[in-house]
């Protein structure tokens, strides 16, 4: 845990002084019409302190208290899983703007019951089927989102 | 009295319409959906349907909306009894007494004693909203940018205790949820602000993509972890729901006491909930006679700390109907929904749209008495539900995440951006931080840096303007003091880790 509470406070460290260079460059104001650049610099510098803060902890470790929600232990595996669904997800995201909602959907489904899931090819495909065409019919007849057109012009 | 009573009148002509009733029926049966279902909460489900919501009115919305909240309440406490999961974290404490009522036959009592007693809290919290409500927000009329600028620096350091994890860290996080909140163009110059050059940042970072990408993705991605397949629960048999004339004689001083116990905890930053039904847990077990027999299926041990977490619900919309100051994750998303539907809420909500106001306050009577249909009667149904797979409902919910963050402008890039902060909520998870405080902070911040800058230009630049007002002082010193007594504890639980650690080396 200690690696994780170092890893994470020099990310904020270095966040901080990174939004801090930014805002010393707007406008800064007076203190009585304070400017674009006033708030987001007295920010940084707070966040620059707590991080510098967390970072010490991290580093003398005795109250990195750890909760049993942080399951601190990732196996291979569970990475596998966590890494496809985002994936999939991703694609899904990419997919849509190209190839339209039901089709996107459809692959998308697909995609996570065969490949995460280990579902038939029978089972999977039918369960996207019946989820896009669902979706579809709710989000894009019923709500009338305007998704975008893709191949078969839906 | 005669004030409440139009007012009461006015609400229930709001929430009784039929459109409104009908989406309070939805957002009651959505609630107690995801609240039988374990891995999906009501913040999730709030953040991912707040899209859907732009198609209705504003009070049809936030109506719906409430529904979810203090449905999954209900829904929550039907698993806690039925096979000892509790559906919400709300209703931990529920599986202490109600499984073991269950255990020993009497499920149904225990079913109905839970719907009856949030029945009850959540009438009686009704009329707790009614009288206090407009008693407070009278009170914040006569704020001015000073006294909100301290209240907002109360409410950020209070919104550190709703982390239950390291301090520093979650102080961290409301300091982050502010930074985000800069992004985009200054309200007062237009000047563009970390918008790194790209367009869709110049009207700031979207809240929509924010809350689904940290609550709601980022719960998938915890919960995909472990790969669970068609999970079955041994459920015990219902026999007969209606609690008899002995467990009403236990149940009702519990209940009555867990209605006004949770209902004063969850005006409280960071209360309600586990914390309204762990306390009234605890105030039972103090007074009872046989407090060795808590844990063994005692219904005053199910009948307390459900009237409380549901008091607990309706009382934390106090500080979000009056002061525009959200107590908890789930008010810091419907505070989104409110500014999204063009009503800033606050003091003067009430004054200039009583029907919003009112007619939400009594859509939580119209709801309790829904659910309590809904839950009794068709309790079988929702134990059926319990048996759909994880592995069938994820994907569901990933798709709702997709197409309520395309929908908000019909932009990819909102997707994308969904997906980041998914992401970033899964290492957050990973690492202990957490996003309740940020996402706080993060709408918080723009009315803070507007109060802020506006009491500096009255005062011409004195920062005495904060001291010379009693209740802005009052704030500051009570801010002051909650950050010193969170440092104070913080370092003698350090002190006392590195002393064990020593004495363990040695």
């Amino acid at each position: 845990m200690k690696s994780k509470g170092l890893i994470s406070a020099i990310v904020l460290l270095s966040f901080s002084i990174g939004i801090c260079y930014q805002a010393s460059r707007y406008p800064f104001g007076t203190v009585s019409k304070i400017g674009p650049g006033f708030f987001p610099f007295y920010l940084s510098i707070a966040l620059a302190a707590l991080s510098f803060i967390i970072l010490i902890r991290a580093i003398l470790r005795g109250a990195e208290e750890v909760s049993p929600s942080a399951t601190g232990s990732i196996t291979k595996e569970k990475a596998l899983r966590v890494i496809l669904v985002l994936i999939f997800s991703l694609l899904y995201t990419w997919a849509m703007g190209r190839l339209g909602f039901p089709i996107a959907t459809f692959l998308f489904i697909v995609g996570v019951f065969k490949f995460v899931e280990s579902y038939s090819w029978f089972l999977s495909i039918l369960g996207a089927v019946s989820i896009s065409l669902s979706s579809y019919l709710l989000f894009g007849v019923w709500l009338q989102c305007q998704f975008p057109k893709g191949w078969l012009g839906i | 009295m005669d004030n409440l009573i139009n007012n009461l009148y006015l609400g229930f002509s709001v929430s009784l319409s039929l459109t409104n009733a009908f989406y309070c029926f939805i957002g009651v049966l959505i609630g107690t959906l995801i609240g039988v279902l374990p891995g999906i909460g009501p913040t999730a489900t709030i953040a991912i349907l707040l899209p859907m919501t732009f198609y209705l009115s504003p009070v049809t919305g936030i109506i719906m909306l409430a529904g979810i909240f203090y449905g999954a309440q209900y829904g929550g406490s039907t698993t806690s009894i039925l096979v000892n999961i509790p559906g919400e974290v709300s209703s931990v404490i529920t599986t202490l007494d109600g499984y073991q009522m269950a255990q020993q036959g009497r499920a149904g009592p225990a079913l109905g004693i839970a719907a009856f007693g949030s029945f009850i809290a959540g009438t009686l919290a009704t009329f707790g909203l009614g009288i206090v409500a407009p008693f407070l927000a009278g009170i914040a009329l006569k704020f001015g940018p000073p006294e909100y600028a301290t209240l907002m620096f109360l409410a950020l350091i209070t919104a550190t205790f709703l982390g239950q994890k390291s301090m520093p860290k979650s102080l961290a996080m409301v300091v982050l949820g502010l930074i985000l909140s800069t992004i985009g163009r200054d309200t007062i110059t237009g000047f563009p602000r970390f918008t790194l050059g790209i367009l869709q940042f110049e009207d700031g970072l979207g809240f929509i993509p924010l809350i689904m990408g940290l609550f709601g993705i980022s719960e998938v991605l915890s919960n995909v972890e472990e790969k669970v397949r068609g999970q079955i629960f041994a459920t015990s048999k219902i026999a007969r729901l209606l609690p008899s004339l002995k467990d009403w004689r236990r149940s009702i001083g519990p209940i009555l006491r867990g209605s006004g116990l949770g209902f004063f905890l969850g005006i409280l930053p960071g209360g309600g909930g586990l914390i309204s039904s762990l306390a009234s847990y605890i105030m039972e077990k103090k007074i009872s006679r046989t407090p060795e027999n808590f844990g063994t299926g005692m219904i005053e041990g199910v009948a307390g700390p459900e009237a409380a977490n549901n008091a607990g619900a309706q009382g934390s919309f106090i500080p979000l109907l009056c002061l525009g100051i959200p107590c908890n994750a789930t008010m810091a998303i419907l505070i989104g929904a409110f500014i999204i539907h063009g009503v800033q809420p606050g003091p003067l909500t009430m004054t200039q749209n009583p029907e919003l106001f009112w007619g939400v306050i009594t859509s939580m009577y119209t709801g309790n008495v829904l659910l309590l249909i809904l839950n009794l009667p068709l309790i079988g149904i929702w134990v059926k539900i319990l048996k759909v797979p994880y592995s069938i409902l994820y994907p569901l919910i990933l798709l709702f995440c997709v197409v309520g963050a395309y929908s908000l402008n019909n932009s990819i890039f909102e997707v994308y951006l969904t997906v980041f902060f998914g992401v970033l909520g899964y290492i957050m998870r990973k690492i202990d931080y957490e996003p309740a405080p940020m996402v706080l902070a993060f709408v918080l911040g723009p009315l803070f840096e507007d109060a802020l800058g506006q009491a500096l230009l009255i005062s011409r630049g004195d920062y005495r303007v904060f001291l010379n007002r009693p209740l802005s002082l009052g704030f500051l010193v009570a801010g002051l003091a909650l950050l010193a007594m969170s440092v104070i504890s913080n370092l003698q639980k350090f002190r006392s880790n590195r002393m064990k650690k020593v004495e363990e080396g040695d």
